[in-house]
């Protein structure tokens, strides 16, 4: 599940240019990666603090992140930080870099589905059950197994916004509720 | 609550049966989680699959309807209170839209904007529900208006008959008689087979109360639904109060039966919903009301009809053949200053089939109901009177309106000429006949025995301050030594020469045997 940051409108545009250019150009996993280093440098707050002060000129700003990011950068990655400076929204880059991961794992066909069980899953069980969502979701399916004894029993799988709720805990509350 | 108290086994007994019913399968839902809280509108991220209008279950058992669909959220308004919520928690889609549960079950009962009882009276017992919004019936499945709905007051059913299946508007400013006018109908309709719906909008809970008791009070409250969302419901519930019991009073248009509902009031719905669009930043138009103002009420009001019997046939499956069925609409607007220009008073009034206007001079000079008859009309009228009161209410309307214009001219009454103080002792004399007591609506036959009395001059010689009397002897008399003709004539309704004679002759006998 994607959350949402007030910056999710601007981030928009720029996470398809960008996406659209990688796809091109085959470099959808050099993309996300720079992506998600500058995400993390911007949110640094000394960095933060340097984008909002208006006297720095957006070109220093620019050059600042991508000597941090060092020399791992292309050239059109360089000018894509440029652009970002240069129109103040340095500050979208979170959202931007979850939105390019969204894009890339719909091109994939990739979805990573969470399961939440009551006690831990075997690999014989985890594997049917990879098998089952694949064929029911259409798509390449990760698993992200994690354990909660809260549940009771049972577990809870989470893909995206549909959840199915299977546990005994869930069941009791709706029992509750029933009555 | 109960009177006797269940002992331990039986409570055990009960939950058992419940959880046999239940069905313990997973849950599968679409989930969301609330982005921000405020004002009674929600913000929900996720929710991908929610469709418009689409009922969201929130933590605690309260639900929410989802009314804006945005790119990047979802807003959604909270039917009920808000307290328990929280930014954060899960929201999830229920796949359903907002029903209510209909049925006979209801009648005689208090309930809210959801159906939920709040008289204190037990659960409803209900088989069915139907969902909130409805497209209305088509061109093809109307009928044309041809039966009367009475509703007992003088001045309405000569002068602005309703019909059943109409819809008419009751328009004034605040304490002109319009919430009286509606309960006289309801009151009139105890035996009659019309069952009532009386939707509360934005009122104080304890004028609804009051209402509740008086209705009670004469026997009504049997045949009566009262929906009620008062002033200190969220906003939202009383945007559906008037859809809810709009609802319910098709299951009986639907079933071939006669309904009337009673929505009071509009203005109020108007501006609970104006306050929803604003808080979910819909932009606001003319007297910052939504662009959708209009279809608000028609949307509402269209639903009520009369059905022909193809359409009920249809809807009971075969079990009703040749009934039609009506719900009749009187919502009520409330004025501000006699201003009927206003945006919401001028839509509703395109809207409707003709309208009652009640104004406060008249009120204030002691004219009760203060109908103006020049402004009143009803679009459906001869059609829906009796051939009885047809015949002697006939051209009533446009001779008050003609006096009233004339009324200014009463100073100089010596000075007129004769046909002129004919007309104004005559509109005088129609005027106080036209008064009438809260609470006492009349029968037909009691009608046209005193617009008869008016029509053929038997009045002329009574002074004006005594009219109400005369009528209320004559009316006495009559129920006592005609009771048989009474009984006959409104079950006739009917109107020939036998008629006539039988009238001569009862008001003549009267005024000659009494102190006249």
């Amino acid at each position: 599940m994607m959350t949402v940051g007030k910056m999710i409108i601007f981030a928009r545009p720029y996470a398809r240019a960008a996406f659209e250019y990688a796809l091109a150009k085959n470099q959808l996993l050099l993309w996300e990666t720079m992506l998600t280093h500058a995400a993390r440098v911007v949110e640094d707050q000394r960095v933060a603090q340097i984008i909002h002060r208006s006297r720095v000129a957006s070109s220093q700003v620019a050059e600042l992140i991508n000597s941090i990011l060092q020399s791992t950068l292309t050239t059109e990655q360089r000018n894509f930080i440029h652009l970002l400076a240069e129109n103040k929204r340095l500050l979208a880059l979170p959202d931007i870099a979850e939105l390019f991961k969204t894009y890339r794992a719909q091109h994939e066909q990739q979805l990573t589905v969470e399961v939440n069980s009551a006690i831990e899953l075997s690999k014989e069980y985890q594997d049917k059950l990879k098998k089952a969502l694949t064929h029911r979701l259409k798509r390449q399916v990760t698993l992200q197994c994690t354990v909660d004894s809260n549940l009771l029993g049972g577990a809870i799988i989470r893909a995206g916004d549909n959840v199915i709720d299977g546990s005994i805990r869930g069941k009791l509350k709706r029992l509750l509720e029933f009555i | 609550m109960q009177s006797m108290q269940l002992s331990p086994t039986e409570i055990s007994e009960l939950i058992k049966e419940r959880i046999e019913k239940f069905d313990v399968k997973a849950e599968m839902s679409t989930q969301g989680t609330i982005l921000s809280l405020k004002d009674g509108v929600v913000r929900i991220q996720g929710l991908s699959q929610v469709v418009s209008g689409e009922m969201i279950k929130f933590e605690g058992n309260t639900y929410g309807l989802a009314l804006n669909l945005e790119r990047d959220y979802v807003g959604a308004v909270i039917l009920g209170r808000a307290e328990h919520l929280a930014e954060g928690q899960i929201a999830k889609c229920t796949g359903r839209i907002l029903e209510v549960p209909v049925g006979e079950g209801l009648l005689g009962r208090v309930v809210d904007a959801l159906g939920n009882p709040i008289d204190g009276k037990g659960p409803i017992e209900s088989h069915a529900t139907a969902p909130v919004e409805k497209v209305a019936p088509g061109v093809i499945f109307r009928q044309p208006v041809s039966q009367p709905l009475q509703t007992g007051l003088k001045s309405i059913d000569s002068m602005v008959p309703i019909g059943r299946g109409q819809r008419e508007l009751i328009i004034g400013d605040r304490q002109t008689g319009k919430t009286a006018v509606a309960i006289d109908t309801i009151i009139n309709q105890r035996g009659t087979g019309v069952k009532c719906i009386y939707v509360a909008i934005g009122q104080k809970a304890s004028s609804i109360a009051a209402v509740v008791r008086k209705l009670e009070e004469h026997g009504a409250l049997a045949h009566t639904i009262i929906v009620a969302a008062p002033a200190a419901e969220a906003a939202a519930l009383q945007y559906i109060a008037p859809y809810s019991g709009c609802t319910m009073g098709e299951y009986f248009r639907d079933k071939g039966e006669d309904a009337l509902i009673i929505y009071d009031d509009l203005t109020k719905q108007a501006w609970a919903y104006r306050q929803i669009s604003l808080l979910l930043r819909r932009p606001p138009g003319r007297e910052a009301y939504p662009g959708d103002i209009f279809y608000l009420h028609s949307r509402l009001l269209e639903r009520a009809s009369r059905v022909n019997s193809a359409y009920v046939e249809k809807l009971t499956n075969g079990e009703v053949k040749g009934k039609t069925g009506s719900l009749t609409a009187l919502p009520i607007i409330e004025t501000q200053a006699g201003d009927v220009s206003a945006f919401v008073s001028t839509n509703v009034i395109s809207i409707t089939d003709g309208q009652i206007f009640l104004e406060t001079d008249l009120f204030n000079s002691g004219i009760r109901p203060a109908i103006n008859a020049g402004l009143s009309v009803s679009r459906v009228g001869g059609a829906a009177q009796t051939k009885l009161i047809k015949k002697l209410a006939g051209g009533i309307r446009i001779a008050q309106a003609q006096y009233r214009e004339l009324a200014a001219f009463s100073q100089f009454l010596s000075d007129l000429d004769e046909s002129t103080r004919k007309q104004l002792e005559r509109g005088q004399r129609i005027t106080e006949v036209m008064k009438q007591k809260q609470y006492h609506p009349l029968s037909v036959t009691e009608m046209a025995i005193i617009l008869f009395a008016a029509d053929q001059g038997y009045l002329d010689d009574v002074p004006l301050n005594k009219i109400a009397e005369f009528e209320q002897e004559l009316l006495g008399y009559a129920r006592v030594h005609h009771g048989r003709f009474i009984d006959e004539l409104n079950r006739s309704g009917d109107y020939n020469d036998d008629i006539v004679k039988n009238l001569h002759a009862l008001i003549q006998t009267f005024k000659a045997n009494q102190t006249w």
